[in-house]
């Protein structure tokens, strides 16, 4: 998995969409994972999503993204198997420790936690590598009014995605060559050893995003009065895609409740 | 006129016991094309940061002395310190020397349109500004391109074109052609003399390539150690090959030959009143070879 996640221009219908609609899209696949609790409809989500990368003619960087995605995954959804304590207990690798025991419940659960996982981080893949960073500035800076600096950062946020879950990976398995339980300590304890090789590769996005705030606000950028060469206004078929996706969002809402 | 005045600077990076500039005072007339040069870590990026205003609007530090730009208005010059970042760009254009950070856009156009919107320029009148700043750049081919599929070089003009549409009085240029090949390097050094020629924009360029940038200037400033060690018209400062040696900036070859012709003794010492002016490109120097012949 490469280190950052870029814009990919291949111009397809799925780049031509505004910038709000594709981050309106990663919102509501976020909502809408979040929602599903069962494997298949996540499962169906995400193929949806593969589809949608074919469709913008990314498919090679997601998918390579995807098999790194696979090994989070596996740890997510084990972890989830062996802790879940609801459910009818299928065995127990050691009968000594009941809590240990995998239950119906427990596999469906870690599943679908796995899924969503992959779900939520491939629809913002699919968003960074379909939209230019500066027309999500600017989108978020003109409609939804978020100051231009928190917008860099979310910017930044983005592109550390999948650095952060190669680390995360690549921490699970050291901690596994050294016979450690990756479970060991608290949530609180195993950031504190994902935090020190994290921090440089946070660093280098927070570089990056300073540079480009530099590059924007060095031609003019935040003065009051912006005019646009091209209207970037959201047209009738992004109007379109965002209702589609809203009203999916509630019919997620209303199935669930 | 000048067009910017450097007071007494000394600056600081933070966590750094040395200053990176030490009172350095130095004048820039506008009109004028200037080359800072000095071996690596001299100070030649923190000096055109002090100008272009990233120090401080971006990067902290310990700032003394004064940056002044002359804007040409009634309210006459201002400290660059006190005027924001996206306000100066209207009289400063900044050029970085890595050409991936700088653009922010995925078509060339809209790259050069960036500035425009940003400064309220009404859209009708884009298009025309947008056409000139490409063609001012010799890159009106590229206008409908991906930013991402240019060469070096030419994202490198599309950089300088794009400040170039806000119609700044100066440019500033932080080693703009270390990361290009020798044609790279070759059409954006053309293009900043031509802008400087015939539009009279100040340019002010950090570089090590002293050869190539020669017969271009106005005026050569060499750094050591955050300090100006000699500075002058190119013909005079190489006039004192000691000094280049010293600092580990090379002294350009055809200057070389004038230097190896006097102790040689076929010259007379270049300082005296009948010598010839010291070569600056090869064609100079084949001539001064052949008169001597
Ligand atoms: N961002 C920075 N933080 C700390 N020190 C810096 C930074 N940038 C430059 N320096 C230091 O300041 C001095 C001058 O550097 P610089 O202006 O980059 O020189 P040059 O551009 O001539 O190579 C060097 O000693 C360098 O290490
Ligand atoms: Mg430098």
């Amino acid at each position: 998995m490469s280190v950052s996640i870029e814009y990919i221009p291949t111009g397809s219908p799925v780049h031509r969409l505004h910038a709000l609609t594709k981050l309106i899209f990663a919102l509501a696949v976020l909502t809408i994972s979040m929602l599903l609790s069962q494997p298949l409809p996540l499962l169906l989500l995400f193929f949806s999503l593969l589809g949608i990368a074919a469709l913008a003619s990314v498919s090679q960087e997601i998918l390579s993204a995807v098999k790194g995605l696979l090994k989070v995954a596996f740890f997510l959804a084990l972890l989830q198997v062996f802790f879940y304590p609801e459910g009818t207990v299928l065995f127990a690798p050691i009968p000594s420790l009941p809590g240990l025991s995998v239950t119906d419940q427990g596999i469906i659960f870690g599943i679908s936690m796995a899924l969503r996982m992959m779900v939520i981080v491939t629809s913002f893949l699919l968003f960074l590598t379909t939209t230019p960073a500066r027309s999500t500035v600017l989108s978020l800076v003109e409609y939804l009014k978020v100051p231009y600096d928190y917008a860099f950062l979310f910017i930044t946020a983005l592109r550390f995605i999948p650095t952060f879950l190669e680390e995360v990976r690549l921490i699970g398995q050291a901690q596994e060559a050294r016979a450690h339980d990756f479970s060991g300590g608290g949530p609180l304890a195993r950031l504190k050893t994902i935090f020190p090789l994290a921090l440089p590769l946070v660093m280098i996005s927070l570089q990056r995003a300073e540079r480009m705030a530099m590059a924007m606000e060095t031609r003019g950028f935040g003065l009051p009065g912006r005019t646009y060469y091209r209207t970037e206004k959201p047209g009738a078929v992004d109007i379109m895609v965002i209702v589609a996706l809203l009203s999916a969002v509630a019919a997620a809402v209303l199935l669930r409740f | 006129m000048p067009s910017i005045t450097i007071e007494n600077l000394t600056f600081s990076y933070p966590d750094c016991s040395s200053p990176a500039l030490y009172e350095v005072n130095l004048t820039i007339e506008a009109g004028e094309f200037i080359v800072i040069t000095g071996a690596t870590g001299a100070g030649k990026s923190t000096l055109l940061r002090c100008i272009n205003g990233v120090i401080p609007h971006f990067q902290p530090g310990t700032l003394q002395g004064n940056v002044w730009l002359d804007r040409a208005t009634p309210s006459g010059r201002v400290p660059v310190a006190r005027v924001s970042a996206p306000q100066l760009a209207r009289f400063i254009g900044s050029v970085f020397d890595d050409p991936e950070g700088q653009i922010v856009s995925p078509i060339v156009e809209e790259e050069i349109a960036f500035g425009l919107e940003n400064t309220g320029v009404d859209p009708a009148q884009m298009d025309d500004r947008i056409a000139k700043a490409l063609a001012d750049c010799g890159i009106s081919h590229l206008r409908h391109r991906a930013t991402s599929s240019l060469s070096g070089g030419q994202k490198q003009r599309v950089a300088i074109a794009a400040v170039l549409a806000l119609a700044p009085k100066i440019l500033v240029l932080d080693e703009p052609t270390s990361e290009l090949d020798p044609d790279g390097t070759e059409a954006v050094l053309k293009v900043l003399f031509e802008l400087n020629k015939n539009h009279g924009i100040t340019i002010i360029i950090a570089e090590q390539k002293v050869t190539l940038l020669a017969p271009l200037c106005d005026r050569l400033v060499l750094l050591e150690k955050g300090r100006i060690a000699l500075q002058g018209p190119p013909r005079k400062v190489f006039m004192h090959p000691y000094i280049f040696a010293k600092l580990g900036v090379e002294l350009p070859a055809p200057a070389r030959l004038a230097h190896a012709l006097v102790q040689a003794g076929v010259l007379p010492p270049l300082d005296s009143p009948d010598a010839p002016p010291i070569p600056l490109t090869v064609e100079e120097a084949f001539t001064l070879s052949r008169q001597l012949l």
